[in-house]
């Protein structure tokens, strides 16, 4: 199935030629959790995920045609 | 005097006598004070006389930069304003980047301390080693973007970096900020009213000498590795700036919203750094040897024309002007956010203000005849617009507003007060403490009243990611979760404010991802000092226990260490529906930071713990 991930902010360092967004080709099931495996952004490295704008955790299961949006920490200055 | 990183002279003028001198601190002065806040709160303490009204002549205003500024490398562009604050009425002060500051440094001066108060409006002028104070009644009244161009048109001088404040500040707006460089903003405290209260309308500067450096193979190479690996390290500052978390907070429900009665915002989408970029966005902008690119510039049409060269509008601004308002027209806010510019406006607190306004509006303590008939619903983007100029000229209900929300409410009456987001005056950024709750604990105990720069952001912490082995060389090495007030989230606080005090010390950008050890060797490099990273971290808790001693001096006691009641109350929608801070769990925190700082539970420092800082004058002026 298709699903589509997109970066924010720091963690697109992580990823190849920091591109945004992704469309990805992966079996079902597929877990938040192994999206982020899949893309090489380290876990500890997020503070949010998002499925539809609701914040989701590394066990959700993203289904066929979703966006997943991984964030980094927030800080301010 | 050092090898480097410093000048060496600290310029001294008087605006009732119109004299001007200049200090020469010895090594040792510099060391213990460094730069920014801690030398500020030196001279405030030292000059400034006890209980000096803060927008009269006694009041000191100091101009001051760090060991870093002017440096060849990012976040060295940036110079902090200080001075007892007319907006709290405790220790004051704001950063801004941009130009001016390593300008200041090639001229030859650390900094730029001012006393008295000039019958007319006036200007300084200082080009390297001559200092002028110039007449300056033909710009006052006007807009910053043409000050700029007639000071810079008179002088007919290549290079010419100003700060000045605005026409909110010549009307001692109590959140009137400082403009450098047209787009950079020292905001809170309100430090561009104290500047309108001296009649000091701006100050040129015209440096030629490069700032020394002890070691400039050294610190030019560590510049040179953090241009070329910018991409990499910056990630996606220069895509988005800080405009980027607006949506991160909304999906965690911690976006201010309606005046923090909420924490998620129906219209965020429309106000994203995304949608900006998508649209409006006409450029991007940085700050002096910066390669980052983080400033935005915005340019939009009808109906609300903003002028690009004002900037643009970043996270705080899109915040405050936005959701805390309940405004989704991207437009209306940028066109706030211009004006605030122009006029010389901390859009935080101008945010804060109208947004007080809107709830007062909608609970019924305003009424039409307070507001000329203006309807002030959340939302209401027109007013957003019209408040901006009616505050900077203290017209209307913008009269009550500039004084901030805090002696606002207490004009309104006592239902508004509950209303008043604010701690010791001044208005609480955007950032919710029932998010990040050791946040809350920083708002209440900061010197400068509800801060978000010098805090803790706990999310950044809940996880051993790079953002805990940043902080692994200040000793703490767990992570630990947002909601937390326990003994070890009082620890992480303390340190973390200590070193991101420091950074208000060195006057560097919070934004460069520099890591201790590297600001350490940037430090070692500038100056030749064998610096440590206890003597930084000692630095920063040097500036926090002289700010909390001029508010000691200045009346102040551990009564002002509060957090509005709003954010004990539960979200009651939102991803955050049910969190509140604990109030015994805060209070609790609050005695454990001045127990973990050498305080007693008055939150007074101990006449040992100002000597262990090197601090014994303070601790013997105190004990007077």
């Amino acid at each position: 199935m298709k699903v589509k991930v997109k970066v924010y902010g720091t963690l697109l360092t992580y990823v190849a030629e920091q591109k945004e967004e992704h469309e990805l080709e992966v079996a079902e099931p597929v877990t938040a959790g192994e999206l982020l495996k899949h893309l090489g952004i380290p876990e500890e490295e997020v503070w949010l995920l998002s499925v539809g704008k609701r914040q989701v955790s590394t066990s959700y299961e993203v289904t066929e045609g979703e966006e997943l949006s991984i964030f980094p920490p927030v800080t301010g200055g | 005097m050092t090898s480097g990183g410093y000048r060496g002279k600290i310029l001294k003028v008087n605006l009732t006598d119109r004299t001007i001198n200049v200090e020469t601190p010895d090594e040792n002065f510099y060391r213990l004070y460094y730069g920014g806040r801690a030398l500020i709160a030196h001279y405030l303490l030292k000059e400034m006389k006890p209980g000096a009204d803060p927008l009269g002549p006694d009041n000191v205003l100091v101009f001051a930069t760090g060991p870093l500024t002017g440096g060849p490398f990012a976040g060295s562009g940036r110079n902090s304003v200080g001075a007892r604050s007319p907006l709290t009425g405790a220790y004051g002060d704001g950063e801004a980047g941009g130009y001016w500051g390593a300008e200041l440094k090639r001229a030859g001066y650390d900094a730029i301390v001012i006393h008295g108060q000039a019958a007319e409006p006036v200007y300084l002028w200082i080009k390297d080693d001559q200092v002028q104070i110039r007449e300056a009644s033909h710009l006052w009244g006007k807009k910053t973007a043409d000050v700029e161009e007639a000071i810079k048109n008179e002088l007919d001088e290549k290079g010419v970096r100003i700060t000045q404040c605005g026409l909110a500040g010549e009307n001692l707006v109590r959140y009137a900020c400082v403009v450098n460089d047209l787009t950079h903003f020292a905001g809170r405290s309100g430090m561009g009213a104290v500047m309108g209260s001296k009649r000091l309308r701006a100050i040129a500067v015209r440096g030629t000498e490069p700032v020394p450096m002890a070691d400039a193979a050294a610190v030019r190479e560590l510049g040179r590795w953090l241009s070329q690996n910018v991409q990499d390290l910056a990630g996606g500052m220069r895509d988005l700036g800080t405009t980027g978390t607006v949506m991160s907070l909304n999906i965690s429900g911690g976006l201010p919203t309606h005046n923090f009665r909420d924490g998620h915002f129906a219209g965020a989408e429309k106000i994203t750094g995304e949608t900006m970029r998508d649209t409006i966005l006409k450029d991007r902008d940085t700050c002096f040897a910066c390669p980052i690119f983080c400033k935005r510039v915005v340019e939009t049409d009808e109906p609300y024309r903003v002028d690009p060269i004002y900037g643009g509008p970043e996270y705080e601004t899109l915040a405050a002007l936005g959701s805390l308002c309940g405004v989704d027209d991207l437009g209306a806010v940028c066109k706030a956010a211009e004006l605030c510019n122009a006029y010389g406006l901390d859009t935080i607190s101008t945010g804060v203000s109208i947004a007080f306004a809107m709830e007062c509006f909608e609970a019924g303590l305003l009424e039409a005849k307070d507001t000329e008939g203006k309807s002030l619903h959340f939302g209401n983007s027109q007013a957003l617009v019209e408040l901006v100029e009616q505050i900077t000229r203290q017209e209307g209900l913008g009269a009550l507003l500039a004084r901030g929300v805090k002696a606002a409410a207490e004009d309104i009456g006592p239902e508004a007060i509950a209303l008043a987001m604010h701690v010791k005056g001044q208005e609480i950024p955007m950032h919710e403490p029932r998010l990040k709750h050791g946040l809350g604990l920083g708002y209440a105990v900061s010197p400068t009243g509800a801060d978000h720069c010098h805090n803790l952001h706990d999310t950044a912490y809940t996880k051993a990611g790079g953002a805990l082995k940043d902080i692994h060389p200040l000793g703490i090495l767990e992570p630990i979760p947002a909601d937390d007030l326990s003994l070890d989230k009082v620890r992480l606080y303390k340190q973390v404010t200590n070193w991101r005090t420091f950074s208000n010390c060195s006057v560097q950008c919070y934004f460069v991802p520099w890591k201790p050890h590297q600001t350490l060797a940037l430090i070692q490099g500038m100056t030749g000092w064998n610096a440590s990273l206890l003597e930084l971290v000692q630095v920063g808790e040097r500036a926090v226990n002289l700010t909390r001693c001029f508010n000691l001096r200045e009346g102040f006691t551990a009564a002002d260490d509060y957090l509005p009641e709003r954010f004990c109350e539960a979200f009651t929608s939102g991803p955050l529906e049910g969190v509140a801070i604990d109030r015994e769990a805060l209070e609790n925190a609050r005695i454990a930071f001045y127990r973990m700082s050498g305080w007693d539970d008055d939150g007074v420092p101990s006449r040992e713990k100002l000597y262990d800082l090197g601090l014994g004058w303070l601790a013997e002026d105190m004990a007077n």
